[in-house]
């Protein structure tokens, strides 16, 4: 109690002195000893100016710091010395030896009609004092989303305050519909970001509609969420599924021509053609997404060269033999693509279940041909659904919104390389919020992520990058984050994210929450497994080793020796 | 016993003072060279004092009110130089000729007053109070500097360095840095903290100009 009556007089006392504007319109500059060294980047202050006959808290953010009185570099030439020391015996023995100069951006008042910040442009005073802005106003200003409330995402708590002392909540209705994108160099906690994310839209609040790919097979601890007690309400209880790789199927006749030329390398101008021609006369001899392996197979042979007629096929043209080669060696030996076999869409979607596809052991076109299929084949339901043209009973109804998370995004939306998925990705992206498909990129590695799929992302969760190509792809791509932010990229700690964009009001430093569930992004800890391996399993290695040492070796008439 | 130097002749601002050493019409003895050398610390007495009567009757004993000041310059007064033509008297008969002569050689030196000392103890920083002609300077013995130089946690205090090295002469920094010796022999506990401020006044006016 005692220390929350100091916590409130501090923040009404004045931190600092406004000296004056900054070096833009929106910015201003104020003068601060800041003793207790809370006025950090990042950090959120205010000052009072009249609006609308009424005073109002302009708030803004620190974007810079600097030191306008600090001791001579020469008073700290004996590190045994402290400079304060020095200057004590020149006759300066105040505490204040520091002063600093914060530049700070204006975010401007929170217009409730608006449900965002108004810039007055009136700029403060000289000489006006800046306030410290209290917790609970920026636990109400800066999220969209209320904790525990119906459509928010409680990801974290501001940076620069205490850890819990200003929650912080995405707007999942922001994210959902204008899509998001986690940026985060390998270790910086970006699957375990997503996994809160998963955990929230799971909650009894949102009780969200997700499907994750998982190219590493690292959410399978997502499961725990059906036996934790908060993630129930009454009779909601949320699923979580996961589809392994020997679980997947793909119908052939489900793919589209660019799949299937996705999927056989090195096709000649010919074969192109041919492909075409006998993928349209599958289609129409045996109807859309109706056909087998076999079928394609002969439609490739009855509009080959050489054709006489549907029963004279070109079994001897070699462009149709090469054609039909490839063809199975991509579909017929592959666990996955499948005559008659579907994974239905209602297995994958339903509101309060998270369906985890995992790609971990399927080959890299493979995994981007699947990620295809299954964005168009839901996009094209969600478009049918909402047009009326499919009816509750029909099987690809899907009267709610879903939302996509992508790991490894850059692999299927790589920048300067075709993907058959990147089309699908960058159709959704522009046009799926009309039908309530949203998608959640998650990428290591920005700078080969396509630029007009990252840009598309409306929320950006940006964890610790510290590769100067990621940045700039970044600073391109994401216009919400200011220079400012982005210097702090390479500083971040673990756990530490920069949220922007559509689902906060403004761009945002957290600290990524705790889960409540297992992370299972662990990296193997080697030197214990190398341990364990001598602990457990050595004695029978040491033996058959023993019997190796014992023979003989015998030097063959090339000169190898043998044992 | 108080080493008495000499008397305030002239003062150039309010902590710049000319003290004319006493020459042989005034004391039987003369002060020894090194009462009076550069960087010596002296005591000025303050007034009320009769003005004219230097040496006499002027509460010189050390605790007294004072001002405290450090030698930084010296400048003789000799009346024939350049007069080159002859005179009636010898050098040698001077004393009995022309004792006024002998009278104006003088030797002057220049004082700096850094501080004060009244019933509370020895301060330093710039006066308040200030002195008059005729006011008599003492040589300060090492324990007074000593203590005027202590803080109230008994570490070396310069806090005039400022006004010291604000004042205009190319002597200053040489004589900070014989001030900064002298209590490096005095707190040889506070070394460090002395070589601190010592090697910082050394290469700006040792190292930087000749560089």
């Amino acid at each position: 109690m005692e220390q929350l009556k100091t916590n409130n007089q501090k923040l009404k006392t004045a931190v600092g002195t406004v000296k004056g504007p900054g070096e833009t319109l929106h910015e201003f500059t104020f003068i601060a000893p800041d003793p207790d060294r809370q006025l950090k980047h990042g950090e959120f202050v205010y000052y009072t100016a009249p609006v609308d006959r009424s005073q109002r808290q302009i708030l803004g953010r620190i974007t810079a710091r600097t030191a306008v009185k600090l001791f001579p570099d020469t008073f700290m030439a004996d590190p045994a010395v402290p400079p304060h020391t020095v200057a004590a015996m020149l006759g300066y023995e105040s505490d204040a030896t520091e002063l600093f100069e914060l530049t700070v951006t204006v975010l401007g008042y929170y217009d409730e009609r608006l449900h965002d910040f108004t810039n007055p442009r009136v700029p403060p005073q000289g000489g006006a004092p800046v306030f410290i802005a209290a917790d609970g106003t920026l636990t109400e200003l800066l999220s969209r989303g209320r904790q525990g409330q119906l459509g928010s995402a409680y990801i974290g708590d501001l940076l620069s305050r205490d850890p819990g002392a200003v929650p912080v909540a995405l707007d999942v209705r922001g994210f959902t519909s204008t899509h998001l994108a986690i940026i985060a160099s390998t270790g910086s906690g970006k699957s375990y970001l997503a996994g809160v994310l998963l955990e929230e839209l799971l909650m009894p609040y949102n009780r969200a509609a997700v499907l994750v790919i998982d190219p590493h097979g690292e959410y399978d601890t997502l499961q725990q969420v059906q036996n934790k007690e908060e993630f129930r309400d009454g009779g909601y209880s949320p699923r979580v599924r996961i589809f392994r790789p020997h679980d997947l199927r793909v119908r052939i006749s489900s793919l589209t021509l660019p799949d299937l030329r996705y999927l056989l390398p090195n096709l000649s101008e010919k074969m192109h053609y041919q492909l075409g021609r006998a993928f349209r006369f599958a289609v129409r001899t045996w109807g859309e997404d109706k056909y087998t392996l076999e079928q394609l197979l002969r439609a490739v042979r009855e509009v080959g060269d050489g054709a006489q007629s549907e029963d004279e096929a070109a079994e001897d043209d070699p462009t149709t033999g090469a054609l039909i080669w490839r063809l199975g060696a991509a579909l017929r030996e592959s666990s996955i693509f499948n005559d008659f076999e579907n994974i239905e869409l209602d297995e994958l979607f339903q509101p309060g279940m998270c369906t985890l596809v995992q790609l971990n052991e399927v080959e890299r076109r493979e995994q981007q041909v699947i990620v295809a299929t299954l964005l168009r084949r839901v996009y094209q339901a969600r478009i049918d659904t909402e047009k009326g043209k499919l009816q509750r009973t029909d099987r690809n109804h899907m009267p709610f919104p879903v939302f996509y998370l992508l790991e490894e995004a850059h692999n299927f939306a790589p920048a300067n390389a075709d993907a058959v998925s990147s089309d699908q990705l960058t159709t959704i992206l522009s046009e799926g919020r009309k039908f309530g498909v949203g998608v959640g990129l998650i990428s290591q590695r920005p700078g080969r992520l396509d630029s007009d799929v990252l840009s598309q992302c409306m929320t950006q969760c940006i964890m610790r990058i510290t590769n100067p190509i990621d940045q700039n792809r970044i600073a391109e791509s994401v216009e919400s984050v200011g220079r400012d932010m982005l210097k702090e990229l390479p500083a971040l700690s673990k756990g530490q994210v920069i949220v922007s964009g559509a689902s906060v009001n403004t761009p945002l430093m957290l600290r990524v929450r705790t889960r409540r569930t297992d992370h299972g992004g662990e990296d193997i800890n080697a030197p214990a497994q190398w341990r364990h391996w001598f602990e457990h399993e050595q004695p029978a290695q040491v033996a058959e080793n023993a019997l190796f040492a014992e023979k003989e070796l015998e030097r063959d008439e090339d000169g190898m020796l043998w044992a | 016993m108080t080493h008495q130097i000499g008397v305030i002749a002239n003062s150039n601002s309010h902590i710049d003072y000319v003290c004319q050493l006493f020459g042989p019409m005034d004391q039987e003895q003369r002060p020894p060279p090194d009462a009076y050398a550069f960087g010596s610390f002296v005591a000025i007495s303050l007034p009320p004092f009769p003005a004219t009567s230097p040496a006499t009757e002027q509460d010189t004993t050390t605790g007294a009110p004072c001002l405290i000041g450090v030698v930084y310059n010296s400048i003789l007064v000799n009346p024939n130089f350049t007069n080159l033509g002859p005179r009636l008297t010898s050098h040698s008969e001077q004393a009995v000729f022309s004792p006024d002569l002998i009278d104006e050689t003088a030797m002057l030196v220049g004082l700096l007053a850094l501080g004060w000392h009244d019933e509370t103890g020895p301060q330093q920083g710039t006066p308040r109070p200030s002195t008059e002609v005729g006011a008599t300077v003492r040589r300060l013995t090492d324990e007074e500097v000593r203590q005027f130089h202590r803080d109230r946690n008994g570490r070396p205090a310069l806090r005039y360095a400022a006004t010291l090295l604000a004042h205009n002469s190319p002597l200053v920094p040489a004589l900070l840095l014989q001030i900064i010796d002298r209590l490096d022999a005095l707190f040889p506990e506070e070394k460090a903290i002395l070589q601190v401020m010592r090697n910082n006044v050394a290469w700006k006016s040792i190292v930087q100009p000749a560089g």
